[in-house]
């Protein structure tokens, strides 16, 4: 049950992470869903998969925020940033 | 173009035999200069180049950011108000990033003391310990390569009529632990010593430090700026009475650093800010409970996230040293290899003037070492504490890399420090001159 719950948020945060403006925050966000999804992939216990759900939970309104909060201003693009999302 | 690169080569080569080195060296600086400049006349101001100066500062990790804003807006209590609710709230924010901020160091939070910051920290820890007691102990040890918050606030004891001892460093920028034995004296305070050097990376045997301080009742102080949060640091098994920590070098606010002051056994320091009492009157004034908040959260980052930021601060560091000596012949590395953060890269480029090609890598946000002291062009005392002689000092960069630095930039820079070095080099009549086996260093200048 919580494993599926953890997949769904997981596929979320990856989403969100992805809208982040700035090029550095959007390459950080989603590198290190990847890591935390892979790390928890082969979580047995129960009780250690809901706390992850929980935290997982947070982080995504964290990152909710965060991507509204870096688009109300605009700044210069990256160098390497070839698909400003902005 | 070909016609200009003539015209350069020539007038380089005319520069190189000025006599006397100082004059050479301009010259050849202004040349360089020259040349560049009129290679980027066209830099877009659209676009951010690639940020290589995680020493300097780094930016707010997001997720700072975050748990900061509340206290931006709405809770803007006093943390030191007493009878509100306003206050209570604070002041709870206040005292959880105390917390946040001794378990990553395995502190207790009451040794925690905010400041403004790491300079702050080591002036209060250095004159702060000294002055105390300073009645019966007027010896403060140091090494060469502190940061200048450090040496100068030495430098203001010695005004005071202290006696101070600069520890020298090995090549490698190691601290040399028998210079350290030799130096101590029974009328010595404090040993003061930075665990990561911010120009060259090298980390210092801090435990054994530690221990021989302990050992002579000594107090330890160690400015952390570069290591707490990067590094694991446990202030009780490395036996750390004081140590400095900055906000802004670990993805927290800027304005806002603590100093670790250990209570057993406890050391006493003298407040350099006087005033309502804060901190038990170690550090008066209202304490900037937003700044605060981002410490603490910033602290607690670094610890959950550690192990993934220093792989990925390692992975990067190896590729990009790869990169570089792969493609370049002449690259040295200043600092330890071995006893080093891999987050801060300092290389000599033999030939190549280090200011010249920072101006031709516009696209890389780059610098020659401390940021207080890349507004001038004397060689970084870093360096010469080193042993480096005056040119190779000249020509360093310093690449800092952190926790959201990608693997596309530092390719994009390896790409680019390889291309800027081949084109300074080809401007070099000494780097050719060497190439074809003539040894520098025996050749006798002549003046025309
Ligand atoms: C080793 C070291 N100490 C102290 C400082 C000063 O820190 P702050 O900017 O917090 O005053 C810095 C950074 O500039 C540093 O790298």
């Amino acid at each position: 049950m919580a494993r599926n719950q953890l997949a769904k948020l997981y596929k979320q945060l990856l989403e969100e992470s992805a809208k982040f403006s700035d090029y550095n925050f959007r390459c950080h966000s989603v590198r290190r869903m990847k890591y935390c999804y892979e790390k928890h992939l082969n979580e047995t216990s129960d009780e250690k998969l809901e706390a992850i759900v929980t935290k997982a939970a947070k982080d995504l309104q964290v990152i909710q925020r965060q991507v509204v909060v870096g688009r109300l201003y605009a700044v210069e693009h990256h160098i390497l940033d070839r698909d400003p999302t902005t | 173009m070909q016609s200009f690169h003539k015209c350069t080569k020539l007038v380089t080569q005319c520069v190189s035999s000025f006599t006397l080195p100082v004059v050479r060296e301009m010259a050849q600086k202004s040349v360089a200069r020259a040349t560049i400049d009129k290679g980027h006349s066209s830099w877009d101001e659209n676009i951010r180049p690639v940020y290589m100066d995680a020493q300097a500062t780094t930016p707010m990790d997001p997720r700072v950011l975050d748990k900061m804003l509340p206290y931006l807006g709405s809770y803007y209590g006093n943390p030191h108000s007493r009878t509100h609710a306003y206050g209570w709230q604070a002041e709870d924010a206040v005292e959880k990033a105390r917390k946040q901020i001794a378990d990553l160091v395995h502190a207790d939070p009451r040794e925690i003391i905010f400041t403004s910051g790491a300079t702050e920290s080591n002036n209060l820890a250095v004159k702060g310990v000294a002055r105390f007691y300073g009645g019966k102990k007027r010896h403060v040890i140091t090494s060469q390569i502190e940061h200048k918050c450090v040496l100068d606030s030495c430098r203001a004891l010695e005004n005071d009529g202290f006696d101070i001892t600069y520890l020298p460093v090995q090549k490698n920028g190691m601290v040399c632990l028998d210079e350290l034995d030799k130096a101590f004296r029974p009328d010595t305070s404090l040993v003061s010593i930075m665990f990561v050097n911010n120009e060259i990376g090298v980390k210092q045997r801090v435990s054994e430090i530690g221990s021989m301080c302990r050992e002579r009742k000594v107090f330890f102080h160690t400015d952390a700026a570069q290591a707490v949060g990067k590094i694991p640091v446990d202030v009780n098994e490395m036996k750390i009475d004081l140590m400095s920590v900055s906000g802004h070098k670990i993805y927290g606010p800027k304005g806002i650093g603590c100093l670790f002051v250990r209570r057993k056994p406890r050391v006493r320091v003298e407040p350099i800010i006087n005033g309502g009492g804060q901190e038990r009157g170690l550090r008066s004034g209202t304490l900037p409970t937003p700044l605060i908040v981002g410490l603490g959260a910033a602290c607690e980052l670094c610890g959950e996230d550690m192990e993934f930021d220093s792989k990925h601060v390692e992975m990067l560091s190896k590729r990009l040293i790869d990169k570089i000596t792969a493609s370049l012949g002449g690259v040295t590395r200043n600092g330890d290899a071995v006893h080093t953060y891999p987050g801060c890269i300092n290389l000599s480029f033999s030939h190549v003037e280090g200011e010249s090609l920072l101006m031709a890598l516009r696209e890389l946000a780059l610098s020659s070492g401390s940021a207080c002291t890349s507004a001038s062009l004397e060689p970084s005392y870093v360096l010469r504490a080193t042993g480096s002689d005056d040119v190779l000092a000249h020509s360093s960069i310093r690449f800092g890399i952190g926790r959201f630095t990608t693997v596309e930039e530092i390719d994009y820079t390896a790409e680019h420090v390889i291309d800027q070095v081949n084109k300074l080099r080809d401007l070099s009549p000494l780097w050719e001159m060497e190439q074809e086996g003539i040894d520098l260093s025996k050749i006798e200048w002549t003046q025309h």
